[in-house]
């Protein structure tokens, strides 16, 4: 019977050739040897191959390795090029958050109308009202879609020297964009006549008057009596005249800027433009609160003829100036927020630049 | 100055006691170094590049075998070695025959000036061991080389390793069964006393 020689068997002989096996093992493998001519050939040519190998002459070093201070540094300089797979990676991470911080700046821009119009502030204004429109009036017809109906119309009403404004008062349907402006005055700053949207049950802007009205050369008891009737000339023959210093001395009502034009003392069309055919007393102690509710509409109307006569002159103060439309912070923090992203991206494109640069040259070095 | 005093004063900075070490060394580092790779000038690179990393981290050896320290270092540097030229391959300076085989000795590397019959017969031995050598792989070539040639127990070859002596004993066994395979092949080469088989 032949015994096939494993790799177990290999290792015997060889670990006996070396003498690194204990006694029992020793004991064991001599007995095989013995017994087993095919292990015993096997173990004479592991024996010679071992010899063969010991015998190979020593080999002498063609020179001296003498370590210099040079060696030392250039060792140190063999030491950078270790850092190449470090650069490498700083390289990519900084690469990855460019990209993160650019198509994530996209991605927030992209789902924030805001944050994409930074120049133009008034939206963020309209958004705003918006808001407190929708808190404060309930009504099928939303208001806010109403506006820019009524932004458009604005101009062209003007033109026609006729007031054509529709204001409903109480039961009114529509619930004009109007409520918008006169919502965002001061509560004390109307002694003659209140506007008021906050009651949710009426819809539309409630308008209330004052009694002293009744003895101003205006009529007031169409608002505060709202009338039936739509016609827009004859609801605004009862402005009252402005609660303002101006009002004592000539009993002109003042009205907002955007609902002036439509007053019937002036018989030239006011070409005022205005996308808000607000009737209200503003007083002209706040013209800076007027200002800042100023409609958009401002902005991109023609500019509006002198006056003609003092009703219009004591509404131009509260006329709003497209600068003061504009929201007092919102750019500073805009410019800083993004040149703060604009610095980082710019590092970031530096250091993955730079760094990769530096990795690609470390292992170009080392490959030589 | 013995070994342990000259590597105190090395780890001081002293760099002439660890010249001193170097001449000492030197001879086995390249040895080790050329049967690791097979080539002269890689060897004498690899055996520089042993000793500057020897020096460099000298503060890292914490006592033991000197010798079997730098081996392993020698031999790092000789897989690194062998790395990079896997990575880009050489052309072999040996000619080939017609059928594409490499002639093993080729006339134009005789030396002239040495004609003697064991001298041919020595130096072809030494090929034909180197050849066998170079196609062991790199775990069981530095193995072989460390227990047969540079004479290390196992205990040393598993400190330069920096495998258990059982991985050493078994890499040893299997590299010279396959030392064994190959230099059948060359029978023809071996002397009658070294005959296998």
């Amino acid at each position: 019977m032949k015994n096939q020689t494993t790799s177990r068997d290999f290792e015997l002989l060889s670990a006996y050739l070396d003498n690194q096996l204990g006694s029992q093992e020793r004991a064991y493998l001599e007995s095989r040897l013995i017994a087993d001519p095919e292990l015993q050939k096997e173990f004479h040519e592991i024996s010679n191959t071992r010899l063969l190998l010991r015998s190979i002459p020593k080999m002498r070093a063609p020179r001296n390795y003498y370590i210099t201070a040079k060696d030392t540094k250039t060792a140190r300089t063999h030491g950078f090029q270790r850092l190449a797979p470090a650069y490498g990676i700083v390289s990519a991470v900084a690469t990855i958050l460019l990209v993160i911080l650019i198509f994530g700046d996209r991605l927030v821009s992209s789902t924030s109308p805001v944050a994409l119009a930074p120049a133009s502030v008034a939206p963020i204004t309209s958004v705003a009202v918006q808001k407190e429109v929708d808190r404060s009036v309930v009504s099928t017809s939303s208001p806010t879609e109403a506006a820019p109906l009524m932004m458009v119309e604005a101009p062209a009403i003007a033109s026609t020297a006729s007031p054509t404004a529709e204001i409903l008062a109480e039961g009114g349907e529509i619930a004009t964009p109007t409520t918008i402006y006169l919502n965002a005055l001061p509560p004390a700053a109307t002694p003659e006549i209140t506007i008021s949207i906050m009651n949710n049950q009426a819809i539309t802007a409630t308008i209330s008057c004052d009694g002293s009205m009744g003895s101003e050369p205006y009529p007031t008891n169409r608002y505060a009596c709202p009338l039936s009737t739509n016609t827009p000339s004859e609801f605004l023959q009862g402005i009252p005249p402005t609660s303002t210093s101006t009002a004592a001395e000539s009993p002109t009502p003042t009205i907002t800027s955007t609902l002036t034009h439509t007053l019937p003392s002036t018989s030239t069309p006011t070409t005022i433009p205005s996308s808000t055919p607000t009737i209200t007393s503003v007083p002209t102690e706040t013209p800076a609160l007027v200002k800042n509710t100023a409609p958009e509409s401002m902005v991109v109307g023609p500019t509006p003829p002198a006056p003609s006569d003092q009703m219009m002159d004591t509404a131009n103060p509260t006329l709003p100036v497209p600068e003061t439309a504009e929201t007092p912070g919102n750019h500073p923090n805009f410019d800083f927020l993004q040149y703060l992203i604009l610095t980082i991206e710019l590092s970031l494109a530096a250091i993955a630049i730079i760094a990769g640069i530096i990795a690609i040259l470390l292992r170009i070095r080392a490959g030589r | 100055m013995d070994e342990i005093a000259l590597i105190q004063a090395a780890k001081r900075g002293d760099l002439d006691s660890f010249n001193r070490l170097v001449l000492v060394y030197q001879d086995m580092i390249y040895s080790q170094a050329f049967r690791m790779i097979g080539e002269e000038e890689s060897a004498d690179d690899a055996s520089q590049t042993a000793f500057i990393s020897a020096y460099n981290h000298l503060s890292s050896f914490r006592g033991g075998s000197f010798k079997a320290w730098l081996l392993r270092i020698v031999t790092n540097a000789c897989y690194d070695e062998l790395r990079r030229r896997k990575r880009r391959p050489t052309v072999p300076l040996e000619p080939l025959d017609d059928t594409g085989e490499e002639v093993e000795s080729p006339r134009w590397m005789v030396d002239p000036a040495e004609q003697p019959e064991d001298r041919i017969q020595r130096l072809e031995l030494q090929r034909a061991i180197q050849h066998c050598l170079d196609r062991l792989p790199d775990e069981f070539r530095s193995t072989v080389v460390m227990v047969d040639i540079q004479g290390l127990d196992y205990s040393e070859a598993s400190q330069a390793i920096g495998k258990p002596i059982g991985t050493i004993k078994s890499r040893l066994a299997r590299a010279r069964l396959r030392l064994r395979d190959c230099l059948n092949g060359f029978a023809e080469l071996l002397p009658s006393s070294f005959r296998l088989g």
